[in-house]
């Protein structure tokens, strides 16, 4: 089993190449929003670079937000359009259970963070048990006066990582006791840990067929709310 | 802050064209000024001045144009807000993926968001008080306007 594994949700862009569990090829550009002009040809180095072809890959996982309202869109358009001529299935991983991985596989408990501006952040928050990572709170946007006390009751040491472990630590380290940052080497998302998330979800029966993967922003997109507003004023 | 009288096209381009120079990356400038007030006939004059945008139109439609970099490595960007009504609607226009340090963004119709925008924009305010004369106020939170 072959996943490509994408990640283009924020400033940042990889792609990453897994075999059986094993990381082949895991490339990182992280040079602007370049993603439309970047993020092809770090995935054509990165299947070429473990050795194989487009005919190869039999999962196309890839971080289906939240994250930068183009950069997510960037990411599930590429993966669709890999995997729908091929047919294969696609596997939709949240940033933010991709930012918790690296630091909830070795057991911690960590509270991912994407910045969200004003005081507020896109929140998951995860836990390693058993060399798997679970996932305590659902993803939602939360101010940071909200964040602390879920925090204090969820209790023990949590690391905040994330792009938005900066203005969280800031806000939380006098309110919630037990909180730090994650190292910038296991604080962001990346196409490796799409991939080892993708790993143990196909070998459980995961994945969706191309046609079915959405972005999920957790906001509403402006085309939608129109139509929602037209369609409440001529039902 | 500074306010120019404006009598003409002539003297609002001068006034756009001497705006346009202290410009520097990182820069939101933020319109207001109703139908008719200059915002765009502004933008083109402050955007030639910085070398790019041949043809700036507003972009009502299209949300924002793209007018590419300057020799001084500043990335040009016009926005028209008209239609964007809610903080959902200007992170869907992809707004938020467009700031950064090496990044102008002129925004009109910045009423609309004016809650959203960075605290530290300039503000430019055109008053109509005639068939072509104008008051323009520019306002920046660091002196230079």
């Amino acid at each position: 089993m072959v996943i490509l594994g994408i990640e283009s949700s924020a400033v940042s862009a990889s792609a990453a190449v897994m075999r059986d569990g094993k990381l082949l090829a895991d490339f990182y550009l992280n040079v602007g929003l370049t993603h439309s002009v970047t993020l092809m040809p770090l995935i054509a180095e990165a299947v070429k670079g473990a050795g194989l072809t487009a005919a190869d890959i039999d999962a196309v996982a890839v971080t289906a937000g939240p994250g930068s309202f183009t950069g997510v869109r960037i990411g599930i358009a590429t993966a669709k359009g890999i995997a729908e001529p091929r047919g294969v299935p696609c596997v939709p991983v949240s940033t933010l259970e991709a930012i918790a991985y690296p630091a909830a596989s070795a057991g911690a408990t960590v509270a991912a963070c994407m910045d969200a501006r004003r005081s507020q952040v896109y929140f998951g928050l995860f836990r390693g048990e058993n060399g798997r990572v679970a996932r305590l709170h659902d993803d939602c946007p939360i101010s940071l006066e909200d964040l602390a006390p879920l925090l204090r009751d969820t209790g023990g040491e949590i690391i905040l990582a994330g792009d938005g472990a900066d203005i969280a630590y800031d806000y939380l380290k006098d309110r919630v006791p037990g909180v730090g940052k994650a190292s910038p080497a296991t604080r962001y998302q990346s196409a490796a840990s799409v991939c080892c998330i993708a790993h143990e979800r196909l070998s459980s029966g995961g994945g969706v067929p191309p046609a079915e993967l959405v972005p999920v922003y957790l906001r509403q997109a402006q085309a939608e709310r129109v139509r929602a507003e037209k369609e409440a004023e001529c039902p | 802050m500074k306010t120019y009288v404006s009598s003409s096209e002539s003297d609002t381009s001068r006034i756009a064209r001497e705006f346009a120079r202290k410009l520097k990356g990182g820069d939101v400038v933020a319109f207001t000024g109703g139908l008719g007030a200059g915002k765009t006939f502004f933008t083109a004059e402050a955007v030639s001045e910085l070398g790019v945008g041949e043809y700036v139109t507003s972009p009502t439609f299209a949300i924002c144009n793209d007018y590419g970099q300057t020799s001084s490595g500043l990335h040009v960007y016009h926005f028209d807000m008209y239609r964007v009504l809610s903080e959902d609607s200007l992170y869907s226009t992809g707004y938020y993926d467009y700031l950064n340090d090496s990044a102008v963004l002129f925004i009109e119709w910045s009423e609309n968001v004016a809650g959203y925008l960075p605290e530290d924009r300039i503000t430019v305010a055109i008053e109509t008080t005639g068939d072509s004369s104008r008051i323009i106020t520019i306002e920046s939170g660091d002196g230079r306007w």
